[in-house]
């Protein structure tokens, strides 16, 4: 998912630099909520885990890989603001270091896969969650479909900035129909490294999980109705 | 963080370690999906190649792994420190 440079005109890059630097400045702010004392220790794992597991290219069709984006994943573990910011990291690791995406597409890689893969990602899952069963259980399944839908969504993002703004004069309907067929393939692949993660650390420490917290208060509530001090890591 | 807590970051960290320095041996090198559009499209032509310092074998990857752990750790640090000045920070 990685664009590189010449893609995408200079005014379509300036405004997605424009995007991404907004999405990172709040990002500072509403990070800092959910920063706490559990989930500071956990963040930098996030984002170090989401670039390990982007080496990872796993074939999807005939000569065709994917990779995780980990937008999702890193929503639900970390929460959206902080998940904005891992993957800012990691894109800024990656663009400056390993020359993987453009240095002028450094801004619509971070809006791509660090603004609308974190946040369709979580707000699928947050729709997820609210449908499926009201247990543990449903956290991984929900980050899972999250992590589907982030992936034709970052995808169909882009074929939508190359209308406007692309350097090769191109059918729409064909580019979206391509780009959304093998990032829904992409997709499933996503969806299924997400849930697997997520599910490992629900297994082993709920209480770390940011997109649990709300599933694990009714049900600490439900056990216990007189207010408790709270599971402290 | 309690002794459970650094024991699990740990393993976290290896896990990750491992999957950037061993797993990446195996990791397709087909072209992605965006890559795979692009040359369809007929638009690869259009992509600026770069060469970069740290390639994505085991060792850039270990190396790459240290990078992001250390920004992202430092970057924990600084928005904890700072919300803790700021009343409004929580």
């Amino acid at each position: 998912m990685h664009v590189p440079d010449g893609f995408l005109d200079l005014p379509t890059s300036l405004a997605t630099a424009a995007v991404a630097a907004s999405a990172v400045a709040l990002s500072l702010r509403g990070a800092r909520r959910e920063l706490d004392d559990r989930a500071a220790p956990l963040a930098g794992l996030v984002a170090t885990f989401v670039f390990a597991a982007q080496m990872i290219n796993f074939p999807v069709a005939a000569g065709t890989s994917g990779h995780l984006i980990g937008g999702a994943l890193a929503a639900v573990l970390v929460g959206p603001w902080t998940a904005t910011l891992c993957l800012t990291v990691v894109l800024l690791v990656q663009g400056l270091l390993f020359a993987d995406g453009g240095l002028s597409a450094l801004g619509t890689n971070i809006t791509l896969m660090g603004v609308v893969g974190v946040w369709t990602g979580y707000a699928v899952f947050r729709l997820a969650l609210a449908v499926l069963p009201r247990r543990i259980g449903s956290v991984p399944l929900a980050a899972g479909i999250g992590g589907f839908a982030s992936v034709p969504m970052a995808a169909l993002t882009f074929a939508g900035l190359f209308m406007v703004g692309g350097t090769a004069p191109l059918d729409a309907g064909s580019l979206v129909a391509a780009m959304a067929s093998v990032h829904t393939l992409i997709g499933v692949g996503e969806g299924v490294l997400t849930a697997l993660v997520v599910g490992s650390v629900v297994a082993v420490r709920p209480d770390l999980v940011h997109g649990a917290r709300r599933i694990r208060a009714a049900s600490i509530q439900a056990a216990a109705p007189a207010p408790s001090s709270g599971h402290r890591a | 963080m309690s002794g459970h807590g650094r024991r699990w970051w740990a393993l976290g960290v290896l896990v990750t370690l491992l999957v950037a320095g061993v797993l990446s041996r195996f990791a397709s090198t087909a072209p992605d999906g965006l890559e795979r559009v692009a040359a369809d499209q007929g638009i690869s032509g259009q992509a600026v190649e770069r060469s970069g310092l740290l390639s994505y074998d085991g060792l850039g990857g270990v190396v790459g792994v240290a990078l992001v752990l250390a920004v992202g750790l430092g970057l924990t640090a600084v928005l904890r420190r700072r919300s803790a000045r700021s009343p409004r920070g929580r």
